[in-house]
């Protein structure tokens, strides 16, 4: 167990070495924080019907809901310039201008719930090149709702992977980290993009993964087949290992 | 031995870490999540320029003017399971108010606090679900920086004051039954303006 330190900074690593990028959002507040984080809407161009709002609610956080109009309307969280909270000044793909995090060795840890198990395309959160709803795109490695949780991964090229966890999609909280350990390509030994829920680790993938020295920034997503859908995060951290 | 990442500061991995924040009060000006709110007379909210300062607050110039910052009704945290610590003083003529809030305008419903103000003998606890109840200390009231922790469980409310256990209250007194927000309230006790500040909150549900 770590002893108490002089710092925040000691309770991380030690003072003979740098800290890399790194940053906590608890999500609590009386409004979106959109100093940092910036919304993105997919299909409804003005973003009518998107929202993200601090909820209301004891261990709310963030809900992300999408428009309830136009077939597979979506919202986005990331790095986006703009203050709407509807995601209308980010409409479709967009490369998300501010990614301080490295493909092959980013860091994220966040808690998150779905409210339904149905109705939703592509959702999740984790790392990306891009802003789309549609989670699709660059240099992904994101944690998927699917009928068990999974984790969907991209190249550079685009060319995409999707390995499912042996956890049924629930309606739960749930702990998830994402994180890579690759340093070259072809992968070396031992290296891979990792998914943990609560916990433990359920998929390690080495195919179709982000290109390792490309920049990649936290990204979630919310985007429906059905009705409205939405979902909460309440905690995200991320850093370049 | 360090920790791999705040997350694993207060929480295993194979734990969903419930809500939580902390506030340093230090920069150019209070951050965004805070919403200021004069609850009488007109007030400001100020990074305070001096060592240690973190934010004051100061009040209208009218006896009880007050004024506060808040979560502007976003209320995340319970009031059967949540930790509020906060570190503050206040100026002479002053009393402050820190803890955690349901409701905007001072009503004596739903909130859990500690309450300094120079009128006062003692710091007190104060717990309200429709109408207050307040236990004072054995910490005379001081224009001291102290640390606060109040503690909201199931079956009572204490208060710790530079931590040390100094009050309870219990399922007679009134505690709070509805979502909470944490707020800090400065409150002038005469006809002038006073200053409270705040350099660090942190709240959690436990």
């Amino acid at each position: 167990m770590p002893t108490q330190q002089d710092s925040l900074y000691e309770q991380l690593q030690a003072l003979t070495s740098v800290q890399k990028q790194h940053f906590v959002d608890n999500f609590s507040g009386d409004a979106p924080d959109t100093f940092r984080w910036g919304f993105g809407t997919w299909v409804i161009a003005d973003g009518a019907g998107n929202s993200a709002v601090m909820e209301d609610a004891v261990n709310g956080g963030i809900k992300l809901e999408s428009s309830g109009a136009g077939t597979n309307a979506g919202i986005t969280m990331a790095f986006l310039d703009g203050t709407a909270t509807d995601g209308s000044d980010n409409n479709g793909v967009t490369t998300i201008p501010f990614r301080p995090y490295l493909s092959g060795l980013a860091n994220i840890i966040f808690t998150m719930k779905f409210n339904a198990t149905s109705g939703f395309r592509e959702s999740g959160g984790g790392f990306m090149t891009e802003s789309r709803a549609d989670m699709a795109g660059i240099n992904m490695a994101m944690y998927c709702l699917k009928a068990k949780f999974s984790l969907r991964t991209s190249n550079g090229g685009g060319t995409q992977g999707e390995t499912a966890s042996s956890i049924d999609s629930d309606t739960d909280w749930h702990c998830v980290k994402i994180s890579g350990n690759v340093t070259s390509d072809p992968v070396g030994a031992g290296q891979a993009q990792r998914l943990y829920i609560d916990g433990v680790e359920e998929v390690a993938t080495t195919s179709a993964i982000g290109w390792f020295s490309d920049r990649v920034a936290p990204m979630f997503t919310v985007n429906r087949t059905g009705t409205t859908c939405s979902a909460n995060i309440g905690y995200c951290e991320a850093w370049n290992g | 031995m360090v920790f791999d990442s705040v997350y694993e500061m207060f929480n295993p991995l194979t734990d969903v870490r419930k809500q939580h924040f902390w506030e340093w009060f230090s920069g150019e000006s209070l951050d965004s999540r805070w919403t200021q709110t004069n609850v009488a007379g007109t007030g400001t909210f100020a990074i305070d320029d001096t060592i240690d300062g973190g934010l004051k607050i100061t009040t209208g110039s009218s006896n009880a003017d007050k004024s506060q910052i808040t979560f502007n009704n976003i209320r995340q945290y319970s009031p059967t399971g949540s930790v509020c610590i906060g570190v503050a003083s206040r100026g002479a003529n002053a009393q402050y108010k820190m803890g955690l809030f349901n409701l905007l305008d001072d009503t004596t419903d739903q909130r859990a606090f500690v309450e300094n103000g120079a009128t006062q003998t003692y710091y007190r606890l104060g717990t309200a679900a429709s109408s207050q109840t307040m236990t004072e200390t054995n910490i005379a009231v001081d224009t001291s920086w102290r640390v606060s922790r109040i503690e909201l469980t199931s079956s009572n409310c204490t208060l710790s004051i530079d931590g040390v256990l100094k009050a309870t209250n219990d399922s007679n007194d009134n505690l709070p039954t509805s979502k909470l927000q944490p707020t800090f309230q400065s409150r002038t006790l005469t006809s002038s303006a006073v200053n409270c500040n705040i350099r660090y909150m942190e709240t959690y549900n436990t």
